[in-house]
């Protein structure tokens, strides 16, 4: 065998590998700008819907910007076609804060004592859980409904909020133990040996450290929440409770004259503090904490 | 002790998921309208079910809905973090592009696919109608209205980009080195070492694409009710249907758990594959 078929393949030099090399990037530029305009598009139409003259939302062929633009809008949306959005905004922030907050807590505490903690029945309890992550929601949520309405809480935020407060979602506790699996055990004898019990240890030694990922899954839990409409439609009918969703689209079902731009700008405000959360966020999503341990754990 | 930390979890685990599954699966034996008393009914519910021509329709349309999404959720979104995956200019913000959609609620999505895909006076007919191209029906044509739905879900791969991002962020780069020095091509790359390593990765999209398309509901509630034809007539919207609008609880009650179980079966049978195709980096499993 002659040593020119054992060699590799032999690399293009010079020019002609500087030539393959540009026209690599450049498709890799192309197809990039390609994607980023189809998902940004749609966006753009809705901020542009909502910033346009009411009756004119529609007129063709668009402008690059709505003519004229109509920032009053802004003012506008949130007094609503029918109902203001205030009292909807505000069941939408208890929904969404009470709900992250108690599922967080709830989480961290079940993730901490499946990763830490040595107890009978520990293996069939995680594997409750991980068997609890592809329970859809919509399987248990007949028997939930009879059971909220038999005590008294459809109709109250409570129907919403509470199941979160009883442990969070599987995937907030799985999440929560692959974590507390990563942090050296050294941390626990450390706060041993200085008369800490595990309550203490898991408050005051581990969650500090476990702030970004509290942070990530807390926003997860909080789009899910603020964006949820199946939830607040089966449990909450009445003005007391209904969340945001509900209220917007009830504003413009109710009218006969839908105004589009108002509706789009509800949205659009409705988005915009979960987006710039999210934003500010992204360099953390970047280091993939947030899936860290998924392999084979 | 470990209880006390797990107390809050396993009253959960009991009242909102075990006890649930075991209620619907007995709810499900009964003719149940709330105001009076279930009566017990055997099998009549499961019977009906497969007479009911609604319910096929909502199996097969479900079905229907779960390739599609599956290939945007599972597939697609894999290319698309591969291109963001580059080191390069713009990188950073090409994510943000692509996570932004999947940040939008949603109804108000369904709203605007709504007015872009209006068939009297929306963007795209006006777009066919000015290159010479026949107006389309779009979510008024009993042909296209699924497909369009399916197609759509292209903008809501963004979860499954981000975890897709991670884990190709955490293949380490001495293995696309050793086989870059033997000379293999790109594909060959991909073949050899980004999709090895990346399987446990596709198998968490793959269970949770799964169990999201399962769910779908919004869009169909939103803007299609179900229509034209029964044609985005979703499993989850028929649930909810029976359940809240008929009052049927002992009838939805037998379709939330045949949904339970044919999520469960379907997921089983994946992880039955999975240590097939599944690559684990040094770990037995």
């Amino acid at each position: 065998m002659t040593a020119s078929r054992t060699t590799p393949r032999p690399v293009p030099t010079g020019n002609l590998a500087q030539r393959l090399q540009q026209r690599r990037k450049a498709v890799w530029y192309l197809s990039m700008l390609f994607i980023a305009l189809v998902m940004i598009l749609p966006v753009y139409y809705m901020v542009y819907l909502a910033f346009s003259e009411l009756g004119k939302e529609f007129v063709f062929p668009p402008g690059f910007i709505p003519d004229p633009i109509k920032f009053e809008n802004v003012i506008r949306a949130p007094e609503g076609t029918a109902t203001p959005l205030w009292g909807f905004a505000k069941n939408s922030i208890l929904y969404a804060g009470l709900g992250t907050l108690g599922a967080l807590v709830a989480e961290s505490m079940a993730g901490f004592a499946l990763a830490r903690m040595r107890f009978p029945g520990r293996n069939v309890i995680f594997a409750l859980t991980v068997g609890m992550l592809i329970m859809p929601f919509v399987a248990t949520i007949i028997p939930k409904f009879l059971l909220f309405s038999k005590i008294g809480l459809v109709d109250t935020y409570w129907a919403l909020i509470l199941p979160w407060w009883f442990g969070g979602s599987p995937y907030g506790i799985f999440l929560m133990r692959q974590f507390f699996l990563t942090i050296p055990r050294e941390f626990d004898e450390a706060a041993r040996i200085d008369g800490a019990g595990p309550w203490r240890t898991m408050w005051l030694v581990l969650m500090p450290q476990a702030v970004p990922v509290l942070v990530a899954l807390g926003m997860l839990h909080f789009a899910y929440f603020w964006n949820d409409l199946l939830g607040p439609l089966v449990f909450c009918q009445t003005r007391v409770c209904k969340t945001l969703p509900q209220g917007i689209l009830s504003n413009y079902q109710s009218t006969w004259d839908p105004q589009w731009a108002l509706f789009m700008m509800s949205t659009v405000l409705m988005v915009l503090p979960v987006a710039v959360v999210f934003i500010l966020a992204q360099r953390r999503f970047k280091q993939g904490f947030l899936f860290s341990g998924l392999g084979g754990r | 002790m470990a209880y006390a930390f797990l107390a809050p979890w396993i009253i959960g685990l009991v009242v909102f998921y075990l006890g649930p599954v075991v209620t619907s699966a007995v709810l499900s034996f009964t003719d149940y309208n709330i105001i009076s008393p279930a009566e017990f009914t055997g099998f009549d519910n499961y019977e009906k079910m497969i007479t009911d021509g609604e319910f096929v329709q909502a199996l097969k349309v479900t079905l229907y809905y779960t390739v599609f999404f599956l290939l945007m959720y599972v597939v697609l979104s894999l290319f698309v973090a591969m291109l963001a995956n580059r080191p390069g200019r713009g990188s950073g913000l090409f994510r943000l592009i692509v996570f932004l959609p999947s940040l939008i609620p949603l109804f108000a999505a369904a709203v605007l696919w709504g007015w872009i895909f209006n068939t009297d006076f929306g963007l795209i007919n006006y777009l066919l109608e000015e290159i010479g191209l026949p107006r389309q029906g779009f979510f008024q044509s009993p042909q296209q209205a699924l497909p369009l739905v399916g197609m759509l879900t292209f903008w809501s791969i963004g979860s499954a980009f981000l975890v897709y991002l991670s884990g190709l962020q955490s293949i380490p780069i001495h293995l696309y080195e050793a086989i870059t020095v033997d000379g293999a091509s790109a594909v060959r790359r991909f073949w050899h070492v980004t999709l090895p390593m990346l399987s446990p990765v596709i198998l968490f999209n793959l269970i949770i694409g799964i169990v999201l398309s399962f769910q779908v509901f919004d869009i169909a509630w939103v803007l299609t009710d179900g229509g034209p034809a029964n044609r985005t007539l979703f499993w989850v919207l028929l649930i909810f249907r029976r359940a809240f609008q008929d009052f049927e609880m002992g009838y939805a009650s037998a379709l939330s758990w045949v949904l339970f179980i044919v999520v469960a079966g379907v997921t089983g049978l994946i992880f039955r594959t999975s240590r097939w195709w599944v690559h684990y980096e040094g770990r037995s499993r």
